[in-house]
C-alpha cells in the first residue's frame, strides 16, 4: 500500500490542463512511482509539498489509461483486479474505477463492470461525487483544479481509497470520500458466481458525502442533503443466482438511511460492520501504550436485511446481495482521532487515518463525531 | 416506436437506475441474439466507442440486453443486438 497527499500547486487556474496533470499524478502514485518527484511545469499538484509514503502495490493489480481531456472535464479510468485473481484457474475478476474531474460538478468517482458498463453510483454522469445534480448537495470542487483543497489517496492490492476536500473555511468545506475494497476470497462462492457472469468481481465500495461539518469543531449542519452514504457491490449473484446491479442510489437520508445503520426493515440495501453510525471509542491505558486504539475489520454486509417468514416475498427485500465479507487492509478506528494522512502504529505496522464521514446518530446529517478509518502504509501481498 | 413511461420505469427498477424525472428519459433497450456469448460484443467500444464517456450502459448476460441512455444507435458491426420497442 501506498499512502499519498496532494495539494493544488495553483489553487487560482481554473483550467482544464491542472485537472489532467492531477489525474497523472495519482496515475502515477497507482501505478507505484513516487510522482512527488515528477516535473509538473507549474500545473497540477504541488510536488514539493506532497507526500508518497509507503511500499507501491504489486505490479498488475492495477492498469491506468492515460487520463483523458474532454471539453470541460478530464478523467481517467483504472482497472484493477480482485486481489485472489488466478489463484484458481479461469477465475480472473476484475472491476473498474473512472476518476472524473469536472469543471462543472467537481470530482466523481464511478465504479463499473468489466465491459465499462452498470455504472455505481447509476447516476448521470453529469453529477456530483453520489450523483446528484440539485443545487450543492453533493459536489465536491468545481472549476477543475480551483476549488479544492488537498487529495488524500491510499493504494494496495486489495484496496484503493480517495478522500477529496474542497476549497472554503472550516465551517464550509465539503469531504467527499471513496473505497474500494476486495473481499476476502470466497473460492466455492467467488468462483461458482464468476462461472455464472464473468463481469462479477467480490470487490466493495463506500461512498461519502459530509458538506460544511467535517473540519468544523462544532458541527452545526443538519440540512438532509448535506450528508450522504452508500455500500454496494456494482454486480452480485443474488438468491436466484439471478446477477443483479446493487441499490445505490443518490445517498440521501431517503435512500442511504439504509446503507447507514443496521434498520429493522425488510430492505435490499447493503452496509458494513461496524455499523457507520454507531461510534467506537478508544481504551485509556496508561503509559507509551495509551490511549489504545482498536483496529476493527470492516465487514461487508451484502443485504442490510430484517424480515419474517410473512414477508419474504415483499418486493423491498427481494433481489439483494446474500455476499457477506471482509473488506480486506481496512479498519475502523477511534472518533476524532486526527485528519486525513495522520499515521497510528501497532509494532512496527505503520496505518494512515481517514476521518471519513460523521456518526453517531441514527441520522448522518444529525451525527457530530468524526468516523476514522485506518489503512495500513505498505503494501501487503497475498 | 418509442417505449411507455411503465416500460421506461420497468427498466430503471430492473437495472436499478437512478436520477430525477428528467434523466434517463430516452433509454433505449438492445436484446442480443447471437447463439453463443461473445464477451466483445458486450464492451462499451464495441456498443457505442471508446470515446463515448458520457453515455451510461447497463447490461446483464442473464437478461440477454443491454440498456443505452442518449444513443440513436449502436455501432454493433457483428449486427448481433436488436432494439427491443416495447412490444
Amino acid at each position: 500500500m501506498s499512502y499519498s497527499k496532494f495539494l493544488p500547486l495553483n489553487p487560482t487556474t481554473a483550467i482544464g490542463f491542472d485537472a489532467f496533470r492531477m489525474l497523472h499524478a495519482i496515475r502515477n502514485a497507482i501505478l507505484g512511482s513516487d510522482w512527488t518527484t515528477g516535473t509538473y511545469s507549474g500545473a497540477g499538484f504541488n510536488t514539493a509539498s506532497g507526500t508518497y509514503a509507503g511500499t507501491a502495490p504489486t505490479a498488475g493489480i492495477y492498469s491506468i489509461s492515460s487520463p483523458y481531456v474532454a471539453s470541460s472535464s478530464s478523467y481517467m479510468t483504472i482497472t484493477k483486479k480482485h486481489y485472489a485473481t488466478g489463484q484458481t484457474s479461469g477465475y480472473t475478476p476484475t472491476t473498474q474505477i473512472e476518476i472524473k474531474i469536472d469543471s462543472a460538478y467537481g470530482w466523481r468517482i464511478r465504479v463499473y463492470d468489466n465491459n465499462s458498463a452498470n455504472s455505481m453510483p447509476a447516476a448521470n454522469q453529469n453529477s456530483h461525487w453520489m450523483g446528484g445534480t440539485g443545487a450543492s448537495y453533493d459536489k465536491i470542487g468545481e472549476n477543475f483544479a480551483k476549488d479544492f483543497h488537498e487529495v488524500h489517496l491510499i493504494a494496495n492490492d486489495t484496496t484503493l481509497a480517495l478522500k477529496v476536500v474542497s476549497t472554503g473555511t472550516e465551517s464550509t468545506r465539503d469531504h467527499g470520500w471513496f473505497v474500494i475494497s476486495d473481499l476476502e476470497y470466497a473460492p466455492a462462492i467467488d468462483n461458482w458466481a464468476y462461472g455464472v457472469d464473468d463481469t462479477y468481481c467480490p470487490s466493495a465500495s463506500i461512498f461519502a458525502v459530509n458538506m460544511n461539518v467535517m473540519d468544523n469543531p462544532v458541527p452545526s449542519e443538519s440540512n438532509v442533503n448535506y450528508a450522504h452514504f452508500g455500500v454496494g457491490m456494482n454486480r452480485f449473484i443474488d438468491d436466484t443466482g439471478t446477477m443483479r446491479n446493487a441499490d445505490l442510489s443518490y445517498a440521501t437520508a431517503a435512500n442511504g438511511l439504509y446503507h447507514w445503520q443496521h434498520i429493522a426493515q425488510n430492505r435490499k440495501e447493503s452496509t458494513i460492520i461496524p455499523s457507520p453510525a454507531v461510534r467506537v471509542k478508544s481504551f485509556p491505558i496508561a503509559g507509551g501504550d495509551g490511549p489504545a486504539h482498536q483496529l476493527v475489520p470492516i465487514q461487508f454486509v451484502g443485504q442490510n436485511l430484517m424480515q419474517v417468514q410473512a414477508n419474504v416475498a415483499t418486493a423491498t427485500g427481494a433481489n439483494g446481495n446474500p455476499r457477506h465479507g471482509r473488506m480486506m487492509n481496512f479498519y475502523r478506528t477511534t472518533d476524532n482521532l486526527g485528519v486525513d494522512g495522520d499515521v497510528i502504529t501497532e509494532g512496527s505496522t505503520r496505518y494512515r487515518i481517514m476521518k471519513a464521514h460523521k456518526g453517531g446518530h441514527t441520522h448522518h446529517q444529525e451525527s457530530d463525531f468524526n468516523a476514522c478509518y485506518a489503512f495500513p502504509e505498505d503494501n501487503v501481498p497475498y | 416506436m418509442a417505449l411507455s413511461n411503465d416500460q421506461i420505469l420497468a427498466i430503471k427498477d430492473k437495472y436499478q437506475i437512478y436520477g430525477d424525472s428528467d434523466e434517463f428519459t430516452a433509454l433505449k433497450v438492445y436484446n442480443y441474439t447471437s447463439e453463443t456469448y461473445v464477451k466483445r460484443h458486450w464492451g462499451r467500444d464495441y456498443l457505442i466507442g471508446s470515446e463515448q464517456n458520457d453515455i451510461s450502459i447497463w447490461s446483464n448476460k442473464g437478461f440477454n440486453q443491454v440498456v443505452t441512455d442518449q444513443t440513436d444507435s449502436l455501432i454493433d458491426s457483428d449486427n448481433v443486438w436488436v432494439e427491443w420497442t416495447g412490444e
